[in-house]
């Protein structure tokens, strides 16, 4: 089920909003209980909502947000325990913008604590669980984002990304999504976690899901037709040597597929690409310390053990530090406007792995995700840094579990990557891949699991 | 500094634990020593990562 299709059923009255959204929120009913998509469920709330529904581009549609996203009389809880009595009185800029062109908010959706971490297993309701492999996370922090669409438990959600936080889960879970390039999509009711990088994107079933949902959220209409010929297209070929051997062969074939539809497909090199981790973190970690400020000197104890101590690495991050990671970033910025002189699009793996498993007491004292997290920075760093779109596709599997594309454009030119991933989609089948997660056992074991975690 | 006055930075040796209480303090907060000492270890990483970029720096400006 697409968000392009279930739209196009209510124009046709073969689908009613309130059908649309009760079938949704029977599938939360049967199927969230293995997954833990969500933090609240607004199902009353959505199904009056369905009935009086504007028509619009998402007529009836039932989207789901990431729970750092204001819905006015619902908890935004960041997935943490201090929050959990937080509920906003007013919508979020892109809420707002999803109800005026008639979508309905089905619910919202478990993150990292505070989006601050790329796992979604710190969160106070417990780790979201990768609907291809419950026993393995969803990424993070749009973890719950993510799976719930890979899941179906939403026709398509919100979801945000400071150093990633999009791209990785949709990765992770074999689903299309789209970072914007910053200042295209109000952050306005949204929980920040590093001003300079923050974006809100949708996360969906296809590239012309993605195009659609970013339409209404950016307020302009985003042509997606597919383009390829011609399209001068750069292979990051130091990221695709650092992957994984499972996730480097998936990423090959799939550059295949891009040669094969007519791009001009050429190794690149980019020469400032490993100093974008260090610019990222020099600039993110005294940011996200900043806006934390006031509750690390009040409720230090109730963070989650790794949101804690990363938050804390910014309290001693010195201000020319700082502003070096600022310097650099210009310089960097440059360099890859160099490389864009030549390239339309770049395409690169989205994560150098695939889901990990869930450990017992990873986010604990002993940081079993450590090497996990250090991993995927160079993967995301470097369009994060230069502020540019990246939409990532599903281009496969690797052992059963997919892998993700990410197509990198030009900043502001978000047209070019939903086409080129329209077309992408148009040769492949991956993105309409469904996990087959229903297994009762897996999920009855699940559970045991969870109660134990949390 | 080279002829060429690009200057290569070495990472500086790391805070000790009881420089990092104090500037913690200093801004109203009171980790534990666990954390700090967890903290430590990212602290050096990103130390060693910014002399390296103080060096591009440097470089792109002896470059221009």
């Amino acid at each position: 089920v697409t968000l392009v299709g279930v739209v196009d059923d209510i124009a046709a009255r073969a689908l009613t909003p309130r059908e649309a959204v009760q079938r949704t929120l029977d599938r939360i009913d049967r199927f969230d209980p293995s997954v833990n998509a969500y933090i609240t469920v607004r199902a009353e709330e959505a199904l009056a909502e369905a009935d009086a529904a504007p028509a619009g581009l998402l007529h009836g549609a039932p989207i789901a947000v990431k729970d750092v996203i204001d819905v006015a009389g619902s908890p935004t809880t960041a997935g943490t325990r201090l929050l959990v009595n937080n509920r906003p009185s007013r919508d979020a800029v892109v809420v707002a913008r999803l109800r005026a062109a008639g979508a309905i908010v089905v619910g919202k959706l478990n993150t990292h604590e505070f989006a601050y971490g790329p796992t979604t297993t710190s969160s106070h309701i417990g780790p979201t669980h990768n609907p291809w492999s419950l026993d393995r996370i969803a990424g993070g922090s749009s973890g719950g984002s993510a799976a719930a669409t890979a899941a179906g438990l939403a026709v398509a959600t919100l979801g945000t990304d400071t150093a990633g936080s999009i791209r990785m889960p949709a990765a992770l879970c074999g689903v299309t999504a789209l970072r914007p390039s910053p200042g295209l999509v109000s952050r306005r009711g949204v929980i920040p976690v590093a001003q300079t990088f923050d974006t809100v994107g949708p996360i969906a079933r296809s590239a012309e899901d993605c195009a659609l949902l970013f339409s209404v959220l950016a307020g302009q209409p985003y042509r997606s037709q597919e383009r390829t010929h011609g399209l001068r297209v750069g292979v990051v070929q130091a990221l695709v040597d650092l992957a994984e051997p499972g996730v480097a062969a998936v990423v090959d074939a799939a550059i295949c597929v891009l040669a094969d539809i007519g791009t001009l497909v050429d190794p690149v090199e980019i020469p400032l690409l490993m100093t974008a981790g260090a610019i990222q973190q020099s600039i993110m970690l005294p940011e996200a310390a900043s806006w934390h400020l006031a509750r690390l000197r009040t409720s230090l104890g109730e963070y989650s053990v790794d949101v804690r101590r990363r938050l804390l690495s910014g309290l001693f991050v010195p201000a020319t530090s700082y502003l070096t990671g600022l310097r650099m970033r210009s310089l960097y910025r440059d360099d890859i406007a160099r490389v864009f002189e030549r390239y339309d699009v770049l395409v690169a793996p989205t994560m150098p792995c695939t889901a990990p498993p869930i450990r017992r007491d990873g986010d604990g004292p002993n940081d079993e995700y450590a090497s996990y997290r250090r991993a995927v920075i160079p993967f995301n760093a470097p369009w994060t840094v230069a502020g540019h779109p990246v939409l990532s596709v599903p281009c496969g599997f690797s052992q059963g579990l997919p892998v993700g594309l990410s197509l990198v454009g030009r900043p502001y030119d978000e047209s070019t990557v939903l086409g080129l991933g329209r077309a992408f989609q148009a040769a492949t089948n991956w993105h309409e891949r469904l996990p087959t997660f229903e297994d009762p056992v897996v999920a009855a074991m699940t559970r045991i699991r969870d109660q134990e975690i949390t | 500094m080279s002829s060429e006055g690009v200057v290569t930075r070495a990472a500086p040796p790391p805070l000790s634990l009881r420089a990092l209480t104090e500037l913690a303090e200093h801004q109203g907060v009171h980790p534990d020593v666990r954390d700090l000492e967890a903290v430590l270890g990212t602290l050096c990483d990103l130390a060693a990562d910014l002399a390296r970029l103080e060096t591009t720096l440097s470089l792109e400006v002896a470059g221009q």
